[in-house]
């Protein structure tokens, strides 16, 4: 299938093409993702900078697994920004074009996992 | 390798963790041991794992959960043999410095590399010990003929000095 947000090279090569491990670590991603982007969203409501870092930094070597190339900046601005407290008004625009990449990258993933079935 | 390695990998991020176990379960002499936290790998340590892979931030699921240095610190506290491999989201020197410090073996950034820059690091904890292990049995040995030089030293000259004493103390030749 042809993907135009998610590059599946790292992960294909990581699990030797092993179709049921690359479908296991996609199930994952689909679970934690949605999850930490909430909790994400939920501290920038609350203005807690550094439990908004922690998510943002857990999050950031999983959308590099799943090969979000294009979210991988964005992830790494919205960690930098709340660890340093600097340029906090970007923040509400990066978490929600991040999210808005994610959700796509998550639809493409799910038609993967289709295919890898 | 003459005996599985007992490998325990501590990460509170659950798809980082598997997949570590993961890669470094295919290699058939490492036995991998997977904890959430620092504290229940603090726990088991007891079981003399040979080494340990350590997340630097483990608080992203319970924010009360100890960092990776301070659990570092004490498994060093506990046995300074256990070698240490930190693994990190943040590519900062700062924070490499910090864990080597501490006694870390090596650094590793989450990344794409991580898993075969992790594999690495065994490996060369392996060639390190194999090493002392070799330099260490080169100094038993030299000592153990160092003891054995002073030991036939002393038996030679007490044995020259008793011939002396039965000669009457005099007109020894050696």
């Amino acid at each position: 299938m042809e993907s135009t947000l998610v590059d599946l090279t790292f992960l294909e090569n990581f699990t030797g093409g092993d179709k049921a491990k690359m479908a296991k670590y996609i199930n994952m991603f689909l679970q934690y993702a949605p999850n930490q982007i909430g909790i994400i969203e939920q501290k920038l409501e609350e203005k807690d900078w550094d439990s908004l870092r922690v998510a943002a930094h857990s999050l950031k070597p999983q959308v590099t697994y799943m090969g979000i190339k294009s979210q991988e900046e964005v992830i790494k601005s919205i960690e930098h920004n709340s660890a340093d407290g600097v340029n906090l008004e970007e923040l509400p625009t990066l978490i929600s074009s991040f999210k808005e990449g994610v959700n796509k990258a998550i639809t493409e993933l799910k038609e993967h996992l289709v295919a890898l079935s | 390798m003459d005996k599985d390695l007992l490998i325990f990998i501590v990460d509170d991020d659950p798809m980082q963790l598997m997949m570590l176990e993961d890669h470094l379960s295919k290699f058939k002499h490492f036995k991998i041991k997977t904890f959430a936290t620092g504290e229940e790998c603090l726990a088991k340590i007891n079981e003399k794992p040979d080494i340990i892979v350590l997340d630097f931030n483990l608080d992203s699921v319970d924010r009360n959960a100890r960092e990776g240095l301070d659990i570092l610190k004490e498994i060093k506290e506990i046995n300074d043999d256990i070698d240490v491999v930190m693994l990190s989201g943040q590519d900062k020197m700062e924070v490499a410095v910090n864990t080597m410090k501490y006694g870390a073996f090596d650094y590793v950034v989450k990344n794409e590399s991580a898993f075969v820059r992790v594999e690495n690091a065994i490996y060369n904890i392996i060639k390190k010990n194999h090493v002392e292990g070799e330099a260490n049995r080169y100094k038993k040995m030299m000592y153990a003929f160092a003891l054995l030089f002073v030991a036939s030293t002393i038996i030679v000259i007490f044995a020259v000095y008793l011939g002396w004493m039965k000669g009457g103390g005099t007109d020894v030749v050696l």
